[in-house]
Formats: structure tokens, sequence, C-alpha cells
């Protein structure tokens, strides 16, 4: 049990290692020039020098990065170069909407998908299994952009069913907040989900079509459990844990890859803090974003294996 | 196995893979985007210029419309073709020569598996889009920087499905027969494990392809796409470029058809390449 | 059984409570914004824009976006009209002494910082002596003359100048942020200065509250003399984050907004005219688009090939398709924006690619290897892929050049390359567009001079004969004469055809009309419609 736990950790520590890493040296080896971007036209060598000098670019590279190392670790992520504001605080003021936007879409994916894969391994040949395995090869091929302008444009616009962008209207204050930060919420939401539950749902109910076929669940159907108990607890428990590291391993793709949907929907994720960060050359803000993606992936990840072993403790891998 | 057992198997599973509407439908599908990417530039002129057709929406002149410059979009979808599938089948072919490398190395030879296992696990993890929009804006956008960033970028997924299927193959008897009989291990994974994989691969080259596509798109989108030529990211740049998205619907319109038809395509001929080939789902 | 489905219900649990741990987090942000303190009845006005505010400190350089902001909380001495010209803000005049040496600004004495001091030439002096010590932003190149600066008293400045600059009280009178002495003094370091919070502003809006990423909300300065009887309208200035300009439209036309910061593009304006709502206000740019040779590169050192290059250029047809005819033609350097200063009699260059190709054909160019291209003529055009328009524009100019004969490669490159690539010469045409010229002069001294001393001489021209010309004119103090030299250096750049001008953008911004009205716009996207003193005239619509 401990030795799991600590390979786990080891991995998660890793993770975020690689990514600090591979950040900092892209950065500083690929040719781009952030100091240009401080001050166009004109600008004297001394300016530009001097300017390296507070960015810290000037020394050799594996000093800039002990440097940085030993300031991540004392929990500093140091200051942008464009903003000249702590990094955390510019961070920080992103990160909520990310994991808000990421939580619910884990979530969504997970509370639709499940019953959806479920049903259609259950009714296998009908209607719903038909449906379901349609949607879950289509799902994939839609392209986010373009399903978000058009879930912008006919439900927020022609409809005004929706917010028009945004996060939160700001005038609002207790229930009404919380209504209106979950209306912002959901054409985002609805753009991400939709995309990704086809092939989650249909995971499942290949899983749960193999399960459903094991001996364990004859002999649980012999000795007369219903069919709900049968499917729910039993089958259920052993389908779910493969679509459950599938879900873990798409968070990576959730946490970042909404930039496309957060600059559509002007929602203020990190996804859309690293795209303008990177048009900008803000190195400290582009190390700082990928640390804080990787260790919310990674925690995530932990907890969806913590859910697993709950769930079945026999995991041992 | 006799020869004849193999040929007939062979040609059974062909049959069943081409019986079903699926099957033959996506195989067209992808045959006829193949022929526009590869002959549709040499038929429909290169779109450029300023015309005098300004935002028109689709009519016999311009069957799906034209943009802002007046340039006809169907023009710009076809040449878009070329680049947008050069892209996926470059980036995926980078993506399966290191993913099936990496699978075959983390299932035959011990001593790597944990090492190959983390690496996947760590790549998995990183955020991927962000990873290639900074290496894209860093390295210059063109047509190159996409597909070596997104090849590179994607082999995880598929080294995750080869190893996994490769380490059941690697356990069987006649591996071990090889073995013994003096067989080397860069010997025994080429010969005995890559063929055994090979039907995964050609699905996840189908599907690795059809992601990189999407991840061409994107990216182009996101304006880090080679400007120099079109590709269908770029046909919904420019209409996002010119605040004509909500308006001109049919720029945005046609080129997500294309990716959907064709990712769609992609996607539907690996299932039912994998079903013809799986007893069970055979013929479903 | 029970167990395990008992630890599910709790793991559910769990994250549900997380959720809402989170989201509550994120609705704290929201509860800070003191707006509930806002009164009855008071104007608001929402304000669209793309770019997030990167930079709170007005000294150092800035994108529009900060600008825009920046520019409402903090006065200038003086301020551009809607026809480019220069008309007091904080100061009410200016004068110069020792012929030319010394400039003397006179301040008003009803401006008032924010906490309740009054703006006094301590906070010019400091103001002008920071940005000198530190070398911040773009305005440290226009006070090098400066030798000292001398308060006289509460509302008198003098600047002693090593030389006389007849531009100099306008390039520092406009571009020159004035901060509060009392504040910034107390910052330490200036070039690490965020200034991000407890805003001490004394223009027309000052920053109350922000949401990064989101939303920056402004309260209108009771104490603004240029406010109308009764104080400004529009109480409370908020901008709003769309990252896309496509939304940021849905939001106009939704009401979300009521004006847009950023110009809407070209090809959008026709979406909006059906719409009963909204209306647009156009406005020059301060700038334009051009093709710069680099004289150093031994074909574009001669006079005919930069000729014959200005022949392939339809800025015609350009105007009328890429700008949709928002834009205008202009000859020479000068923009027409600069009224009397623009050379009249200037013949602009035929678009004619058959004598384009005549001309070089005469100058000793040929097609040996009859690939339908002169030997030699053969050139890299970079330009910015960022900037939408002239990507078009490029390709066409390509098109266009082919039919003369010559070769155009293309490298419309990602910005960042760009910059570095523009820094060090390494390009033989440079197709971009200048952002804002208050004056022809500092244009003419920056972009002309050998000695290069704004950095933007993308010509690499080393010439003494324009050189000499561009500084006589710079010491020239009576105004004919100063009129005649720029004239003629107008004429003179034309004539080497050291650039190719393309085009004057015209900026449109589109608002609701049916809510507001009495914008005072100015010219260029750095200043349209959302100066303070433009804000701060806007009333409700009747």
């Amino acid at each position: 049990m401990l030795s799991y736990i600590a390979k786990k950790v080891f991995r998660a520590v890793l993770t975020i290692w690689i990514a600090v890493t591979v950040t900092f040296f892209l950065l500083r080896l690929l040719p781009a020039d952030p100091t240009l971007l401080v001050i166009e036209g004109d600008m004297t060598p001394e300016m530009q020098e001097s300017l390296r000098a507070r960015f810290g670019l000037d020394k050799p590279l594996h000093i800039q990065y002990g440097l940085y190392l030993a300031q991540l670790v004392s929990g500093d992520l140091g200051v942008s170069f464009r903003q000249l504001a702590p990094v955390a605080d510019i961070i920080l003021a992103r990160l909520p909407w990310t994991l808000l936007l990421a939580g619910s879409a884990f979530l969504v994916t997970l509370l639709v998908g499940i019953p959806l894969g479920v049903h259609a391994a259950v009714k296998r040949g009908k209607a719903v299994d038909k449906v379901v395995q349609f949607f879950g090869t289509t799902s994939n091929a839609i392209f986010v952009p373009s399903m978000a302008i058009l879930l912008l444009v006919v439900l927020g616009a022609n409809l005004a069913l929706f917010p028009i962008g945004g996060s939160i209207d700001p005038d609002t204050r207790g229930v009404a907040a919380y209504l209106s930060l979950f209306h912002h919420l959901a054409l985002p939401l609805f753009s991400l989900v939709l995309v990704q539950i086809g092939p989650y749902a249909l995971t499942l109910r290949t899983n749960m079509l193999e399960v459903l076929g094991e001996d364990y669940i004859k002999s649980a159907r012999a000795r007369g459990l219903s069919q709900r108990r049968v499917v729910w607890r039993h089958a259920l428990r052993n389908a779910i844990l493969p679509a459950l590291t599938l879900m873990g391993l798409q968070l990576g793709t959730l946490v970042g890859g909404a930039v496309l949907t957060e600059t559509i929907f002007a929602y203020p994720g990190v996804g859309r803090l690293i795209y303008e960060s990177v048009q900008q050359l803000d190195y400290p803000v582009l190390q700082g974003a990928f640390v804080m993606l990787a260790f919310t992936v990674v925690v995530a990840n932990l907890l969806t294996d913590m859910i697993a072993m709950l769930l079945n403790p026999r995991i041992r891998t | 196995m006799t020869l004849a057992t193999v040929t007939t198997r062979r040609r059974r599973n062909r049959q069943s893979f081409m019986s079903t509407p699926g099957g033959w439908l996506s195989i067209s599908v992808l045959v006829l985007m193949v022929l526009t990417a590869t002959l549709g530039p040499v038929i429909v002129p290169n779109p450029s210029g300023l015309g005098t057709d300004i935002l028109q929406p689709p009519s016999a002149a311009h069957w799906f419309g034209t943009d802002d410059l007046g340039q006809d979009i169907f023009g710009q979808v076809v040449w878009g073709a070329q680049i947008s599938m050069a892209v996926g089948v470059a980036a995926s072919a980078i993506a399966i020569v290191i993913g099936t490398a990496m699978g075959l190395l983390g299932a035959y030879v011990k001593w790597l598996a944990p090492v190959v296992t983390t690496l996947t696990d760590v790549m998995l993890s990183l955020p991927m889009l962000p990873l290639m929009i900074l290496v894209t804006a860093l390295a210059g956008p063109s047509v190159t920087t996409l597909i070596v960033v997104i090849g590179v970028l994607s082999w995880a997924e598929v080294a995750r499905l080869i190893r996994s299927h490769a380490l059941v193959v690697a356990s069987m008897p006649y591996i071990d027969g090889a073995r013994v009989l003096g067989a080397g291990p860069i010997r025994i994974m080429l010969r005995e494990l890559l063929p055994a994989v090979t039907p995964l691969i050609v699905v996840s080259v189908l599907l690795t392809a059809a992601r990189a596509v999407i991840s061409e798109a994107g990216l182009s989108f996101l304006g880090m796409g080679d400007p120099s030529s079109w590709s269908w990211g770029r046909i919904l740049l420019n209409a996002q470029r010119s605040g004509v998205i909500a308006t001109a619907w049919w720029q945005t319109l046609f080129p997500s058809l294309a990716i959907l038809v064709l990712v769609l395509a992609a996607t539907i001929a690996g299932i039912r390449y994998n079903d013809s080939r799986d007893p069970r789902t055979k013929g479903v | 059984m029970k167990q395990s489905h008992a630890r599910l219900r709790v793991g559910a649990a769990l994250a549900a409570a997380a959720a809402l741990l989170l989201s509550s987090c994120a609705l704290n942000e929201g509860e800070s914004d003191p707006a509930g303190t806002a009164a009855e009845g008071d104007l608001t006005l929402r304000i669209g824009t793309t770019t997030d505010v990167a930079n709170f400190n007005p000294l150092q350089s800035l994108s529009k976006t900060d600008s825009w902001i920046l520019n409402a909380m903090y006065p200038h001495l003086l301020r551009l009209d809607e026809n480019a010209e220069k008309v007091p803000e904080l100061a009410s005049g200016y004068e110069t002494e020792n012929d030319g040496s010394t400039v003397v600004f006179t301040l008003r004495d009803d401006f008032v910082w924010s906490d309740g001091e009054p703006v006094t030439a301590d906070d010019v002096a400091f103001s002008a002596q920071a940005i000198m010590d530190n070398q911040l932003g773009n305005v440290a190149a226009k006070l090098t003359w400066v030798e000292n600066i001398e308060v006289r008293d509460d509302v008198t400045v003098a600047f002693d100048l090593s030389q006389p600059y007849a531009p100099f009280a306008e390039g520092v009178g406009f571009w020159m942020s004035i901060v509060p002495e009392h504040v910034f003094s107390e910052a330490g370091d200036l070039t690490a200065f965020a200034n991000d919070s407890d805003w001490v502003g004394a223009g027309a809006y000052i920053l109350e509250s922000m949401e990064r990423g989101q939303r920056y909300t402004m309260r209108a300065n009771e104490n603004y003399p240029y406010a109308p009887e009764g104080g400004a309208a529009v109480q409370t200035v908020e901008y709003v984050v769309y990252p896309d300009i496509n939304t940021m439209l849905l939001a106009l036309k939704n009401g979300d907004i009521d004006l847009m910061g950023n110009p809407v593009p070209s090809s959008a304006l026709g979406g909006l005219e059906s719409d009963p709502n909204i209306s647009v206000q156009s406005v020059d740019s301060l700038g334009f688009a051009h093709l710069t040779y680099n004289v150093t590169d031994e074909t574009l050192a001669r006079v005919e090939v930069r000729q014959a290059l200005s022949m392939v250029v339809d800025t015609e047809s350009i105007i009328a398709t890429v700008l949709q005819g928002n834009g205008q033609p202009m000859v020479g350097p000068i923009s027409p924006v600069f009224g009397e200063f623009d050379n009249p009699d200037l013949e602009p260059y035929p678009f004619d690619p058959a004598a384009a190709r005549e001309l070089l054909e005469d100058n000793g160019f040929t097609d040996g290897d009859g690939d339908g291209f002169l030997d030699g003529a053969q050139f890299e055009m970079i330009c910015d892929q960022s900037n939408a328009n002239l990507t078009r524009v490029a390709e066409v100019v390509r098109d266009d050049a082919a039919e003369a004969g010559i070769k155009l490669d293309l490298a419309c490159i990602e910005r960042n390359t760009f910059l570095a690539r523009t820094k060090d010469g390494d390009y033989q045409i440079d197709l971009s567009q200048w952002g804002v010229f208050d004056n022809p002069m500092d244009q003419l001294r920056s972009t002309y001079l050998s000695s290069n001393p704004g950095g933007i001489n993308y010509n690499l021209v080393q010439d003494p004969e324009l050189d000499a010309l561009v500084n006589e004119a710079a010491t020239t103090l009576d105004q004919e004469q100063f009129v005649e030299r720029i004239q003629g250096i107008d004429a003179y750049v034309h004539e080497q055809a050291l650039l190719t001008p393309l085009y004057v953008e015209q900026f449109s911004f589109a608002y609701r009309s049916d809510r507001f009205t009495g914008f005072q716009p100015s010219p260029s996207d750095l200043l349209g419609m959302v100066t303070g003193y433009s804000l701060s005239q806007v009333t409700a619509a009747e």
C-alpha cells in the first residue's frame, strides 16, 4: 500500500520537475528575445543589456536554472517581465476559473458518460446503443472553436439564453452570484464536454461489455441478484477503472487545451494566460503557468488513483 | 499455420471490413480526401489576389462563398486539404515511429519498462496544446515546425497502446522459444512483436493522424500556423481576424465540415478495421 | 458492498464540496468589487478591449490598452484634438526663451490629485527626471537634449536644452505622463514599480479596482477641470476584456458593452450597418503603412530600382479591397493628417507594372534565363504576420510585382522574429505600419538621420544631404520656414523613393448610440474615442 502511494507521489514530483525543466530550457534555447518586446523601436544596446540583467537572462544557463529551482522550492514563482507583478498573483487570478471549468467538465463527463456507457452496454444493439456508438465516434471529430462559436452565436446571441462571454456578472451577490457563475459556465462547459464525452462513454461501454460477459457476473445473476444490482454494483465497479484512468490522462488536455474555448468565451483561464504570455515572451509567467498546470494535473491524477483504489483495493500496478 | 489458411483469413477480414457501410464509406471518403489534396490544387486555381465579390454566401459561382478579400472559399478548402492532411500524416508518422519503438522497448526490455512507463505517463500529463503553442511561437511558425511539434508531442498515447498489447504477445511461449534459439532482442522485437502489433499500428496511424489534423487546425486558428500556405485552420483564422465569424457563417462552416468529415472517416475506418479483426464483433 | 457504496458517497460529497469551495473562491473575487457603493442613476460606460492591461506604470512602455487606461488617469501637458493639433491639457500653454533653447510650460492651477494634493510643477519635473534617470519608455529619447529642469514656481517649469529643437514642447507635452511625485518618489526602483493598486491620478478617470484578465473599473475624477459643468455624466468606466473581437461584436450588439475600444475590422462594418442601436465614428490613423527599402543592399541602393518598386503597388485597389475603402493614399513620407506639412505638389508614382519593367530594363536589367523575371530583381519582403491587413497586402504586391518581372519572396513572419530582424537590419524590404507619429519633425528625425537616434531608421540610410536638411529643419523656429523645410524633405524622400507609402488607415469605432452620445474622438487608435477628455464629455442619448 505504502509503496504504491510512494510510487505515485514520486511520479507526480517527476512530472512537475520535467514540466518545469522542459519549459525553462525551451524558452531559453529557442530563438526569441523577450527584451525586444518590452521596449520597441528606440532601444539602445545599453538599455537592452540592463533589461537582460534585470530579467536574469545574462547569467549562464545552468546558473539561471539552479536559481530558478531554488526559487520554486521556496514557493516563489518570480516576477512577471511585463507586468512587474508577482507571478503567483497573476496566475492565482486565473487559476480558479480553470479549475472550475476543468473540474466541472470532468465531473459532467463522468456523471453523464457513465450512465450512457452502462445503458449502451446493457441495451446492446438497441437504439441507445447505436446512438452512443455513433456519438462516441463523431464527437471527437468536432473542432472545438467551431462548436464554441456555433453555441455562442445561436444560444448566446440569437436566442439570448446564455451570456456572451465572461465568467460572472460582477453586480450579483449571494445566490444570484452562484447562478450567474453557472450561467456563464454553461456554454464553455458544454463545448468542452461535448467533444470528450463520446469517447468516454464508448470506452465505458466496451469495458462493461467485457465485464458483463465474465463468469462472476453470470454467477451473481444465477444467485438471484437483480439486474440493477448486478450492473451498477458489481459490473460497473470493475469496468469503471480503465475509464477513470483514461479520464485522468485526459486532464492534461482538459486543463491546458481549453485555451481555444477560453478565447472565444472570454473565460479568464490559465490556458489563455499562457497564450498571451507566449505572445509577450513573459518567461516567468509562462514557467509559473506550466508549473501550476502540471501540479493541477498531477494532483487530480493522484485523486483519481485514490478513488480507484477505494473502489477496488485489489489494484496494485 | 499454412499459407492457405493465412490467405483465406486475410480475404475474410477484408471482406468483412468492406461489407459494412461504415467500412467502405469511410475508406471512400478517405480516398476522396487524399485525391482532393493531391489533385485538387492542380484543378482548382490557387486562391489569391483581390476579388470583387466580397463576403458572398454560397452560390453557383462560388460553392462555398467568398471571404473578405473576395477569394473563393471552395478553392481555399481544396488547397487547405493539402497542408492539413500533409501535417496530419507526417506528424502521425513521427508519433507512430517514436511511439511504437517506445512501446516495444517498454514491453520487451525488462529493465527499460519502468523508464518507458514513467516517461509515457509524464508526457500524457503535460498540457499538450500550451506546449505546442510555446514551441511553435518560439521556433517560428512553419509547416515543418507544426509537423515536428505535433508529432513529438503525440507519441505517448501510441506508446501506451502498443506497449499494453506487446506485453501480451511478449509473454507468449513462442517468444521464449525464439530467445532460446538465440535470437537477440532487436530481432525478436522486429520479427515477432512488430508484426503482431501491426494491426494496432494501422489503427493508431488513422487515429493519430486524425488528432494531428485537429491539432494543426487549432494551432493555425491561434495564428501559429504557416502564414504562407493554406490550411483549414487558417481559413477559420481569417474569418476570426476579419470579425465576420458571426455574419459570414460559410467561412467557418465549410472548413469545420472538412475537418469533421476527415476525422470521422479516419476514426470509423480505424474502428471498422479493429472490429473486422476481432472475432467477437465482426460484422456487428 | 455497503462499504464501497458509502465510500463512493463520501467521495462524491468531497468532490462536490471541493467544487463549491473553488467556485466560492472565484465568487469572492467578484464580491470584493465595491460596485455596490455606486449611487443610483450613475451612468456606467462599458468598453471592450481584446488585450489585458499589462503595465500600470505610465513612465514605462505601454501597449494600446495600457495607454487607454493610464492616459485617462495621468494627465499630460498637452493633448491631441480631433484635428491632430496639440491643445492644452495640464499645461495652459508654453513659450520659448533663449532663442528656443529653453522651453517654459505654464500649468493650470486647478488640477488636483485624487488624494487631495494639487498637481504642481514639481510633479512635472519629477516625471521628466525619473524618465531620464532610468531611461524609461519612449519618452526618454525625446528628453535627450534636456540639460536642466527648473521649477520656477508651482505652475511654471522650464526645460533647458543643449540646442533649440522646435518640436520639443509638442513631443514631450503629448507623450509624457505626469505622475504624482509624492507617491512615486516613495516607490523605490521605478523600473520595478508595478503600480497595480491604490492609484492616485489627476486625469478624467481614476482606476478603482481590477480583476486581472477580466475587468478594470475607473471612477470619474470630480476635480477634472475639463469635465462639463456639474461633472462628467459618465461616473463609471469599465473596461471588459474580450480576447476575440467576434465575441466583442456580439457583446456590443447584445448591449453587454457600450463601446468597442478596438477598431472594428473593415470587413465587419457591413454587419453593423443594419443595427439601429449602433453607430460608428471614424478617425484617421496617425501612422501609415509602407514599404521601406534597405538601401545598404546594393540593388536597392539604386534609386531606379526603388522607383520601379514604387510603381508596382496598386494603392487604389488595396485601399478599396483590403481596407474596404477605409483609408486614404499618401505621397511622400508626410501623412496628409499633418495638414500643411504634407507637400501638395508631389506627383505619386503611377501604378504601372509595364513601365516599371521598362525602367528596370533601361537601367541594365535583363531576363537572361527566360523565367519571366528580370535577373537580379529578386527581393525578400518581411512583414509582421500579426497584422492581418498587411499579410493580405503583401500577397497583392507580390502578384503585381511579378507582372513587372520583379520577384518578391514573402516572409510574413511571427512578431518576435520580425522585431528581431528589423532591429538587426536583416531584411531587404520591410512592409510594416507605423503606429503613431505625433509630429512630422520627430518622425523625420527618427526615420532618416544617419545617426539613427530613435532606432527606427529602417532604410539604414546614411545620406549627408538628407541629414543636413533634417537638422536644419529641426532648429528652425520661424513657423513658415519650418513648414517649407518639412515640405522640402517630403519632396526629397519622395524623389529618392526611400519608401513607398501605402495608405493612412481609417479606424472605425462602434458604440451604442441609443445609449450614449457626445464622444470627442481624436485621431489614431491609440486615442480614438477613449481619451479621458472624450469620455468626460459623454452624455446619455435622448
